[in-house]
């Protein structure tokens, strides 16, 4: 268990003990990067921001029954199933097929490409762009912060298969903005 | 070329991460962080109120327990100092008294005492593992019945109320004289591990257990026998264990209670019940 992670338990449970300051600094920590995975994965703003809201609401009310080691895993599990799930009601075009790279994209305009804001955007809606499970192994590892181990934990996939999505995922990240690196 | 790509587009990634949930949204998660706590926190509290109650019933009886037992004298057996190859005489289960006017004590008594647990410190756990526990019983060994009659005859004074109901009087009890030396241990029963310490306690194990420690006091031999003792030809009822008993009120095990009073013995962590007596 890493530092940060025993801090993520030190934290949860003096919340649960009657400390109010630990789940306000456990919950900046992961404040905008578990925003960040809803929005990234596929959601708009207020939509991300339902489920955002829910995924707390889920940890708040079920922290008593969280007596694992990696509270970080267990709450980006709770996420994405919650998107997921919303996903598979509203729009299951989002959940296209994954691991053979040749999944569903977004149209992703390349022809204006400016320094600064277009480049921003551009990485948002090439990400959006992502096979959904490429998607999720690019978040998870670069916005969540989990190893690879943790991500074939949560995926419940091998490890040299979430190696695989990493690669194909940032290969096709560095195709659709080769312009903007 | 392509590790520095990976890095220039996670640079790059990096400043994209602007965005961040509403006010509103902080606002809301945090009441519902805190009414969760709160609610907790009652909770804990009306669990807590129902156990103090116990616990103070709990101790009230325990002092009302005392209290009625200090009343009663303590139970002493006696053991004759003679050869156990003799039959015994029956053992007197005599309360300590108020002695009689004009009369003595009875020499060799043999008490049992509350003591404290001996130190594990001073028997360390060997490391020889015995397979097998072989039953032994000496020559020397002397049965002591446990005989009503006898029993009235030798305590004209105990403090039982005539009018209270008639003892029962626990089972056959068996303790033989027994020696006090590794070597004669040894020869008991060869698979017995028994080790002495610096300080010249025996201690006597069987399958990783300690089952007798012997210790040379000013006053005597004193012995501390666990289950298991059985091997050395110690026979008692470890079953009736009065801790384990409701409590030791009913005068009709009231016999056995004292007897077996001594609970807070120790092996390894795990507590055992023990007997303990002094030999001449």
């Amino acid at each position: 268990m890493s530092t940060s992670e025993i801090d993520d338990i030190a934290l949860l449970n003096a919340w649960r003990a009657g400390d109010m300051k630990a789940f306000d600094r456990l919950y900046q920590r992961f404040r905008q990067p578990l925003f960040l995975f809803l929005m990234r994965r596929g959601h708009g703003q207020a939509e991300a921001e339902e489920l955002f809201q829910d995924c707390w609401m889920k940890v708040i009310d079920h922290s008593n029954r969280f007596d694992g080691e990696h509270f970080k895993a267990w709450l980006y599990t709770v996420a994405r199933n919650l998107s997921t799930d919303r996903m598979r009601k509203h729009q299951p075009e989002l959940l296209g097929d994954s691991d053979s790279g040749h999944g569903l994209t977004n149209e992703v305009s390349t022809e204006r490409v400016r320094e600064g804001e277009d480049c921003i955007e551009l990485v948002r809606s090439s990400v959006a762009a992502l096979p959904i499970e490429q998607r999720d192994v690019f978040l998870l590892q670069h916005e969540a912060g989990l190893s690879l181990q943790q991500i074939a934990d949560l995926m419940a996939v091998g490890r040299e298969t979430i190696k695989s999505r990493v690669r194909y995922a940032m290969d096709k990240l560095k195709q659709l903005l080769a312009d903007c690196i | 070329m392509s590790d520095q790509q990976d890095k220039d587009l996670l640079a790059l990634y990096r400043r994209s991460r602007q965005e961040e949930p509403s006010q509103l949204t902080d606002m809301r998660i945090r009441q519902a962080a805190q009414k969760a706590m709160a609610a907790r926190s009652r909770k804990d509290r009306r669990w807590l109120w129902g156990l103090s109650t116990a616990a103070v019933l709990v101790l009230s009886f325990s002092v009302v327990l005392q209290v009625w037992m200090v009343q009663d004298s303590p139970l002493v057996i006696q053991k004759d100092s003679v050869s156990t190859s003799e039959h015994m005489p029956t053992p007197n289960f005599l309360p300590t008294p108020e002695p009689p006017p004009g009369g003595a004590s009875e020499a060799g008594d043999r008490r049992l005492e509350n003591l404290p647990a001996m130190p594990m410190s001073a028997a360390p756990m060997p490391e020889k593992t015995v397979a097998k526990e072989e039953p032994m019983l000496q020559e020397d060994q002397a049965e002591i019945a446990v005989d009503r009659e006898a029993f009235r005859k030798k305590a004209p004074a105990h403090s039982l109320q005539q009018s209270a109901p008639e003892p029962r009087l626990p089972d056959a009890v068996v303790i033989p004289r027994l020696p006090a030396s590794v070597e004669a241990f040894q020869a008991m029963a060869p698979r017995l591990v028994v080790e002495k310490s610096a300080s010249g306690l025996i201690a006597v194990y069987t399958a990783n257990k300690l089952i007798l420690s012997v210790q040379h006091q000013p006053d005597g031999l004193v012995f501390k026998a666990w289950p298991g003792s059985e091997v050395l030809g110690i026979k008692l009822n470890w079953q009736l264990n009065p801790m384990q008993l409701s409590g030791c009120i009913d005068d009709s095990v009231y016999q056995q209670c004292q007897l077996q009073q001594d609970v807070y013995a120790h092996f390894e962590g795990v507590r055992l019940d023990f007997i303990q007596w002094n030999q001449q």
